[in-house]
Protein backbone atom coordinates (compact mmCIF):
# COMPACT_ATOMS: atom_id res chain seq x y z
CA UNK A 1 0.00 0.00 0.00
CA UNK A 2 2.79 2.85 1.10
CA UNK A 3 4.04 2.19 -2.57
CA UNK A 4 1.00 2.33 -4.39
CA UNK A 5 -0.01 5.39 -2.42
CA UNK A 6 3.14 6.59 -2.74
CA UNK A 7 3.11 6.65 -6.72
CA UNK A 8 -0.52 8.50 -6.46
CA UNK A 9 1.19 11.14 -5.00
CA UNK A 10 3.83 11.16 -7.64
CA UNK A 11 1.42 11.60 -10.40
CA UNK A 12 -0.15 14.39 -8.83
CA UNK A 13 -3.40 12.93 -7.64
CA UNK A 14 -4.60 12.82 -3.99
CA UNK A 15 -5.53 9.56 -2.42
CA UNK A 16 -8.52 9.89 -0.17
CA UNK A 17 -9.95 7.14 2.00
CA UNK A 18 -13.23 7.09 2.88
CA UNK A 19 -14.54 4.96 5.82
CA UNK A 20 -17.68 4.71 7.43
CA UNK A 21 -16.76 4.25 11.19
CA UNK A 22 -16.62 6.73 14.12
CA UNK A 23 -13.07 9.03 14.63
CA UNK A 24 -11.89 6.45 17.25
CA UNK A 25 -12.09 4.07 14.77
CA UNK A 26 -10.32 6.10 12.13
CA UNK A 27 -7.33 6.68 14.76
CA UNK A 28 -6.94 2.91 15.10
CA UNK A 29 -7.13 2.68 11.33
CA UNK A 30 -4.51 5.63 11.18
CA UNK A 31 -2.52 4.16 13.67
CA UNK A 32 -2.54 0.92 12.12
CA UNK A 33 -1.40 1.68 8.48
CA UNK A 34 1.15 4.46 9.54
CA UNK A 35 2.23 7.46 8.13
CA UNK A 36 1.15 6.75 4.58
CA UNK A 37 0.07 9.72 2.14
CA UNK A 38 -3.49 9.55 2.06
CA UNK A 39 -6.08 11.47 4.09
CA UNK A 40 -8.69 9.81 6.02
CA UNK A 41 -12.46 11.49 5.80
CA UNK A 42 -15.27 9.97 7.72
CA UNK A 43 -19.10 9.22 6.40
CA UNK A 44 -20.55 7.01 9.15
CA UNK A 45 -23.83 7.80 7.73
CA UNK A 46 -22.98 6.73 4.54
CA UNK A 47 -24.29 9.92 2.38
CA UNK A 48 -20.83 9.42 0.52
CA UNK A 49 -21.78 5.55 0.06
CA UNK A 50 -25.14 6.34 -1.64
CA UNK A 51 -24.32 9.00 -3.88
CA UNK A 52 -21.52 7.05 -5.18
CA UNK A 53 -24.05 4.45 -5.80
CA UNK A 54 -22.36 1.39 -3.49
CA UNK A 55 -24.21 -1.60 -2.79
CA UNK A 56 -24.86 -2.96 0.48
CA UNK A 57 -26.47 -6.15 -0.02
CA UNK A 58 -27.65 -7.52 2.90
CA UNK A 59 -27.91 -11.45 2.22
CA UNK A 60 -24.03 -11.30 0.72
CA UNK A 61 -22.99 -13.29 3.56
CA UNK A 62 -25.37 -16.27 2.82
CA UNK A 63 -24.74 -16.24 -0.99
CA UNK A 64 -22.84 -19.90 -1.90
CA UNK A 65 -19.90 -18.02 -3.31
CA UNK A 66 -18.96 -16.10 -0.10
CA UNK A 67 -19.63 -19.18 2.31
CA UNK A 68 -17.14 -20.91 -0.01
CA UNK A 69 -14.41 -17.97 0.14
CA UNK A 70 -14.63 -18.12 4.24
CA UNK A 71 -14.43 -21.45 4.26
CA UNK A 72 -11.41 -21.60 1.75
CA UNK A 73 -9.94 -18.72 4.17
CA UNK A 74 -10.81 -20.48 7.60
CA UNK A 75 -8.83 -23.54 6.42
CA UNK A 76 -5.46 -21.56 5.74
CA UNK A 77 -5.89 -20.03 9.15
CA UNK A 78 -6.80 -16.48 8.12
CA UNK A 79 -9.37 -14.95 10.55
CA UNK A 80 -11.45 -12.38 10.40
CA UNK A 81 -10.32 -9.08 12.10
CA UNK A 82 -12.71 -7.24 14.10
CA UNK A 83 -14.68 -4.93 11.98
CA UNK A 84 -15.42 -1.51 13.02
CA UNK A 85 -18.28 0.35 10.25
CA UNK A 86 -20.95 -1.36 8.74
CA UNK A 87 -20.03 -4.53 7.86
CA UNK A 88 -22.55 -4.99 4.87
CA UNK A 89 -21.42 -2.01 3.31
CA UNK A 90 -19.94 -2.73 -0.02
CA UNK A 91 -16.63 -0.45 -1.06
CA UNK A 92 -15.68 1.03 -4.23
CA UNK A 93 -12.87 3.07 -6.00
CA UNK A 94 -12.90 6.01 -8.01
CA UNK A 95 -10.37 8.59 -9.92
CA UNK A 96 -12.14 11.81 -10.29
CA UNK A 97 -10.47 14.83 -12.29
CA UNK A 98 -10.93 18.33 -11.73
CA UNK A 99 -13.79 19.72 -13.76
CA UNK A 100 -13.57 16.51 -16.06
CA UNK A 101 -15.11 13.77 -13.88
CA UNK A 102 -14.68 10.13 -13.07
CA UNK A 103 -12.07 8.38 -15.30
CA UNK A 104 -12.24 5.50 -13.24
CA UNK A 105 -14.90 3.35 -11.22
CA UNK A 106 -15.01 0.04 -9.62
CA UNK A 107 -17.96 -1.00 -7.43
CA UNK A 108 -17.64 -4.00 -5.41
CA UNK A 109 -20.41 -6.56 -5.64
CA UNK A 110 -19.24 -9.56 -3.64
CA UNK A 111 -17.17 -9.95 -0.80
CA UNK A 112 -13.25 -9.91 -1.73
CA UNK A 113 -14.08 -8.17 -4.65
CA UNK A 114 -11.12 -5.08 -5.15
CA UNK A 115 -10.19 -2.42 -7.34
CA UNK A 116 -7.40 -2.75 -9.28
CA UNK A 117 -4.52 -0.28 -8.27
CA UNK A 118 -2.88 -1.00 -11.26
CA UNK A 119 -5.75 0.23 -13.41
CA UNK A 120 -5.85 3.13 -10.96
CA UNK A 121 -2.23 4.11 -11.51
CA UNK A 122 -2.91 3.85 -15.42
CA UNK A 123 -5.34 5.86 -15.44
CA UNK A 124 -3.41 8.73 -13.39
CA UNK A 125 -0.83 7.97 -16.05
CA UNK A 126 -2.53 8.22 -19.29
CA UNK A 127 -4.10 11.61 -18.04
CA UNK A 128 -0.50 13.01 -16.92
CA UNK A 129 0.71 11.74 -20.74
CA UNK A 130 -1.90 13.32 -22.37
CA UNK A 131 -2.26 17.33 -23.10
CA UNK A 132 -5.23 19.36 -21.58
CA UNK A 133 -8.40 19.13 -23.84
CA UNK A 134 -9.44 15.22 -24.66
CA UNK A 135 -10.96 13.38 -21.64
CA UNK A 136 -8.75 10.22 -20.92
CA UNK A 137 -10.37 7.36 -21.21
CA UNK A 138 -9.99 4.25 -18.47
CA UNK A 139 -11.27 0.95 -17.24
CA UNK A 140 -13.02 0.11 -14.38
CA UNK A 141 -16.41 -1.50 -13.65
CA UNK A 142 -19.57 0.74 -11.91
CA UNK B 1 -24.73 24.97 -18.10
CA UNK B 2 -25.03 21.24 -18.64
CA UNK B 3 -22.87 18.44 -16.83
CA UNK B 4 -19.83 17.05 -18.96
CA UNK B 5 -20.33 14.01 -20.38
CA UNK B 6 -18.40 11.12 -18.01
CA UNK B 7 -15.40 9.79 -20.13
CA UNK B 8 -15.17 6.31 -18.43
CA UNK B 9 -14.94 4.33 -21.63
CA UNK B 10 -15.46 0.83 -19.94
CA UNK B 11 -18.74 -0.58 -21.31
CA UNK B 12 -19.52 -1.85 -17.62
CA UNK B 13 -19.43 0.95 -15.97
CA UNK B 14 -22.13 3.14 -14.61
CA UNK B 15 -23.24 6.01 -16.88
CA UNK B 16 -23.38 8.22 -14.31
CA UNK B 17 -21.12 10.50 -13.53
CA UNK B 18 -20.82 10.37 -9.66
CA UNK B 19 -18.45 13.31 -9.17
CA UNK B 20 -21.61 15.36 -9.52
CA UNK B 21 -23.95 13.52 -6.58
CA UNK B 22 -20.44 13.29 -4.33
CA UNK B 23 -19.42 16.76 -4.89
CA UNK B 24 -21.60 18.55 -2.45
CA UNK B 25 -21.85 15.55 0.36
CA UNK B 26 -20.37 16.52 3.45
CA UNK B 27 -17.95 14.22 5.45
CA UNK B 28 -16.08 14.53 8.47
CA UNK B 29 -12.38 14.81 8.61
CA UNK B 30 -10.83 12.98 12.11
CA UNK B 31 -11.15 16.07 13.91
CA UNK B 32 -14.73 16.22 13.68
CA UNK B 33 -14.12 19.14 10.37
CA UNK B 34 -16.76 19.31 7.56
CA UNK B 35 -14.83 17.60 4.80
CA UNK B 36 -17.68 18.72 1.55
CA UNK B 37 -16.05 15.72 -0.97
CA UNK B 38 -15.78 17.90 -4.07
CA UNK B 39 -12.79 20.06 -2.37
CA UNK B 40 -10.72 16.98 -2.49
CA UNK B 41 -10.61 17.14 -6.48
CA UNK B 42 -10.85 20.63 -7.00
CA UNK B 43 -7.29 21.35 -7.64
CA UNK B 44 -5.85 18.24 -8.66
CA UNK B 45 -7.14 14.33 -9.58
CA UNK B 46 -7.99 12.45 -6.06
CA UNK B 47 -8.61 8.41 -5.99
CA UNK B 48 -11.33 8.17 -3.71
CA UNK B 49 -11.67 4.94 -2.01
CA UNK B 50 -14.64 3.86 -0.50
CA UNK B 51 -13.71 1.21 2.53
CA UNK B 52 -15.78 -1.68 3.57
CA UNK B 53 -14.76 -1.54 7.12
CA UNK B 54 -12.03 -0.01 8.95
CA UNK B 55 -10.39 -3.42 9.88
Amino acid sequence: MRGIAGRIEELGARLVLIGNGTPEQGQEFLRETGELPFRLVLDPQLVGYRAAQLQRPLLEGVRPRTVCSFVRAWRRGLRAAPRAGDAHEMGGAFVIFPGRGVAYSFVCRVLGDHPSFEEILATLERRRAEPAGPAPSGPGRG
Amino acid sequence: MTAPEPFVEDPSASAVDVSHALAPVQARGLDGEPVRLGTLWEDRPAVLIFLRHFG
